[in-house]
């Protein structure tokens, strides 16, 4: 009998009252890149990632015949065998990148990750992973909003979402600004002069032209100083997450440009034939892998400075429903990547997958706050102080401790 | 009264064109109930578009396996891309535009996308079929018919779930997809908080199973010879709970009927849907004495959608002067091109040559064009390369493109989510692209007062007063504060 339960690191992670000092848990902050100079990204997969696809525990003895017909063939198995990472887990065949980031020791992978949020609406487990609390429409702003509260930086081109609607994670009273490549022709100087003079007395127009003006110029300057290396403008729709992720890893790479990022890439809700080594989420997986290998390809060396954290609002049901898909369920897998992370490493209390595992008998139990990762982030790769994040920024839901392993400095 | 006109007009209707605001003036009110007591919700020329249950019958003879679903998917591909210029043309070109407006709104509330290739040939079928028809009658036969039709039913995975002990079940050894049942309940009826358990998704997914769309490979004795069928060997035997209540067995789709007209007169669908159209007609934000009078009428009228509307079109919030609503990206295209259409040379007949170049690719296609050729032609119109589907292309970078949700709620109704850096952009960008391409007959001046009225700021009139030319002019019309609300 393989022995399931698995304490990689500190096995209470995410629960309350645990987190050592900043000060302790960073130890050389002080040698580190000016706080100013370091990157963060979140990507949210709106959908619902199946964490168990992603990242499979083939030593898990419940693994391949609770998801029978889209297991993924064991590590070594043959062709669409998974990537081995260690004893119990392994990469999904499609995330080639993300085991080529892990094996050089700056990809970690966590595993029953959730946030607070325990029922299954993609929308309002959106806006719990969107609002940082513990419960839908609890605060109306977004965690990564009120983060810059204590940011040094305050122009709106240092935090951008890389979409043309504003995500909720993004929504609030700080400044920020969105972007995407331009596939319209450039109106001239002149009719944005006169725009802005009609806008100058909307209190909420003025701001945002203001603001995608200064994005606009930003970005311009970006581009050219990255030029050659950029994907070319043009349409894209649901796959090609490269041709967001390459122009924002210039923007985030620009002296003035953007220090935090959003994408919220989607197409991740695979209710039917959702394939295994093959099939609708390895499409997604792929499109996923490569558009981050296209983001890291693009940042250079403020690689080393930058730290993403993908995750998505729930995972999906242990067992396989009726039409060779999942429904919604509780925990997945998360990724934590960049030349500023700790990588190498799973980072999972693994809960099982046998039926009395299960959470609510279907879904994997969640053991991990995500939020946890989040505040990784914002207080030991960004800077931010950790009663602010606390108090202001993941609030509303229990209290997290940062993960010092999850980072070099 | 010109005030109400303009409210009326562009809050409640899809934007005024030159010559709209005299006609309305003499009784904006009144101009409302007609459309809303009326039910030619169809317009003439959506007549001619192929129902549903035609697209479900019509499947190419000589071909199997790969080669079929590559072509029932090209061909889904054209007759959406008709159906989307043809909603353009109807609502740049309608005198009814509450009843466009109520469309959307609807169509809107019950999102299918093409997300799921498999759902284009449907999408604005559905549209025609289960929304516009019923926007004026019973919520629940919109319900009921949004429900067993095919967009839906493919959409949220339907057609892929199987009673677990159904012979179909058994035999294959397939289950339930929860998908449409829950957002049945969370989406279109009592809404997330409106006291649904896991067990309730569940039972009504069995309740739902078999509700199918026809395919060639099913038996040939089916007792309907529409889109939907019925196909008691993949259904759930047995009583099923919802909601408390037991719904017995029925040897037909019986058992679903009677579960869907109970959620549709839920007082929480009440509720949810009257905070939806008071969001939609009054603000981001809206008042809630204007909801929950709305949600009493719904309860008390078991969901009659014209007397809500009615109540919904008196209530004195929705008339205030100054305009709340932030104009999404269709609103807007749909507004602008309805404003330049008197004063210039492209109106909505651009988009009725769009779907009419559609429309010849279609019947190519049915008197054996090749895959291929057309495949190249469908490329063509997609890099804009067609000048028919160029309009249409610059329509899609604003980002609200019909049928094309990212999520089965449906694109969001605030201005927090519209009114974001780039998206604003865009859209600026998209009238100086649009004005400059057509001529402008109007003086900035002229235009903006005959489809705003006279209530703009100094500012921009002074800015449209020095417009450097009348195409600049009318793109600064439309970038105007004014124009950007509704």
């Amino acid at each position: 009998m393989i022995t399931i339960a698995r304490r990689t690191l500190l096995k209470h992670l995410g629960l309350a009252g645990l987190s050592a000092s900043a000060a302790a848990a960073f130890p050389s902050l002080s040698l580190a890149a000016a706080p100013t100079e370091r990157r963060f990204v979140v990507v949210l997969l709106r959908g619902a990632m199946d964490g168990l696809s992603a990242v499979p525990p083939h030593g898990d003895p419940s693994y391949a015949k609770a998801r029978g017909p889209i297991a993924i063939g064991s590590p070594g198995s043959g062709e669409g065998a998974a990537l081995k990472l260690d004893g119990l887990f392994a990469l999904h065949p499609r995330l080639k990148a993300m085991k080529a980031l892990y094996d050089a020791d700056e990809a970690a992978v966590v595993h029953a990750v959730a946030s607070p949020y325990r029922d299954r609406s993609h929308f309002d487990g959106q806006d719990v992973v969107e609002n940082g609390g513990a419960a839908p429409k609890q605060q109306t702003d977004g965690w990564l909003n009120r983060a810059l509260k204590g940011y040094g930086r305050k122009d709106a081109n240092r935090a951008l979402a890389v979409s043309q609607a504003m995500p909720l994670i993004l929504t609030g009273s700080e400044q920020v600004s969105s972007w995407t490549p331009p596939r319209l022709p450039t109106a001239d100087e002149d009719y944005f002069t006169r725009v802005r003079r009609m806008y100058q007395g909307d209190g909420e127009l003025g701001q945002v032209l203001e603001d995608a003006l200064a994005t606009r110029a930003m970005a311009q300057g970006a581009m050219q100083e990255d030029s050659g290396r950029m994907a070319r403008p043009g349409a894209y729709g649901g796959g090609q997450l490269s041709v967001l992720t390459r122009p924002a890893g210039a923007l985030l790479r620009a002296d003035q440009g953007a220090r935090f990022a959003v994408l919220d890439p989607g197409g991740w809700d695979t209710h039917a034939n959702q394939g295994a080594a093959q099939g609708t989420l390895a499409q997604r997986l792929g499109d996923l892998d490569d558009g981050l290998a296209a983001l890291k390809d693009a940042l250079g060396p403020v690689w080393a400075d930058t730290v993403v954290v993908v995750v998505t609002e729930f995972g999906r049901t242990v067992a396989v429903n009726g039409s060779n898909g999942t429904d919604h369920g509780t925990a997945s897998a998360a990724f934590v990547l960049g030349g500023a992370v700790r990588g190498g490493q799973v980072v999972a209390d693994w809960p099982g997958l046998a039926p009395g595992q299960q959470f609510q008998g279907r879904d994997l139990n969640p053991t991990f706050d995500m939020r946890a990762l989040f505040k990784t982030a914002l207080v030991g790769h960004m800077g931010l102080e950790e009663g602010f994040v606390d108090r202001e920024v993941l609030k509303g839901g229990p209290k997290v401790a940062a993960i010092g392993e999850l980072l070099r400095s | 009264m010109s005030l109400d006109a303009i409210v009326a007009l562009n809050r409640f209707g899809m934007g005024a064109r030159p010559g709209d605001l005299s006609e309305v003036a003499r009784d904006p009110r009144k101009w409302l109930r007609a459309q809303i007591e009326s039910r030619a919700a169809l317009a003439p020329a959506m007549a001619a578009l192929k129902s549903s249950d035609e697209i479900a019958h019509d499947i190419p003879e000589g071909l199997s396996g790969q080669d079929l679903r590559r072509s029932l998917i090209l061909r889904g591909r054209a007759i959406y891309q008709q159906e989307v210029a043809l909603r353009y043309a109807v609502g740049i070109g309608a005198d009814q535009g509450l009843t466009e407006r109520l469309a959307r709104f609807w169509s809107n509330h019950f999102t299918v996308s093409t997300t799921n290739p498999r759902v284009a040939a449907y999408a604005g079928a559905m549209e025609r079929e289960a929304i516009r028809p019923y926007m004026t009658g019973k919520f629940e036969d919109m319900l009921l018919a949004v429900v067993r039709h095919p967009a839906m039913l493919i959409y949220l995975d339907n057609i892929q779930s199987f009673g677990p002990n159904s012979p179909a079940g058994q035999r294959r050894d397939r289950g339930l997809n929860e998908n449409l049942a829950r957002e049945i309940l969370e989406l279109h009826t009592l809404g997330v908080n409106g006291g649904y358990t896991q067990d309730d998704v569940i039972g009504l997914a069995k309740i739902i199973t078999g509700w199918q769309v026809y395919a060639p490979n099913l038996p040939k004795d089916l007792p309907s010879k529409g889109a939907f069928v019925f196909l008691a060997y993949a259904h759930e035997p047995g009583d099923h709970k919802l909601l408390g209540k037991t719904y017995p067995a029925s040897r037909d789709d019986g058992q679903g009927r009677a579960a869907l007209r109970d959620i549709a007169r839920h007082p929480s669908t009440a509720q949810f849907v009257a905070t939806k159209l008071a969001r939609h007609f009054i603000a981001d934000d809206p008042p809630q004495a204007a909801v929950d009078e709305l949600a009493a009428i719904f309860r008390e009228t078991g969901g009659d959608l014209q007397k809500v509307t009615l109540a919904l079109v008196e209530r004195k919030e929705a008339w205030e002067v100054a305009p709340r609503k932030f104009r999404s990206p269709e609103d807007f295209v749909i507004a602008g091109m309805r404003a330049l259409s008197g004063s210039s040379t492209l109106s909505a007949l651009a988009f009725v040559d769009a779907a009419k170049a559609m429309d010849d690719r279609l019947d190519a296609m049915s008197e054996g064009m090749s895959v291929e050729d057309y495949q190249r032609q469908l490329r063509d119109v997609n890099r804009g390369n067609d000048p028919a589907g160029a309009l249409l292309r610059t329509v899609q970078t604003l980002g609200q493109y019909p049928y094309t949700a990212k999520s089965p709620a449906g694109w969001p109704d605030v201005a927090t989510f519209w009114a974001s850096p780039d998206a604003l952009l865009e859209r600026l960008e998209w009238a100086s692209a649009i004005t400059a391409r057509i001529g402008v007959r109007m003086s900035p001046t002229e235009l903006a007062g005959a489809v705003l009225g006279d209530r703009l700021s100094d500012e921009t009139q002074t800015v449209l007063a020095g417009a450097a030319s009348p195409a600049q002019g009318a793109a600064l019309v439309l970038s105007s504060p004014e124009f950007q609300r509704r």
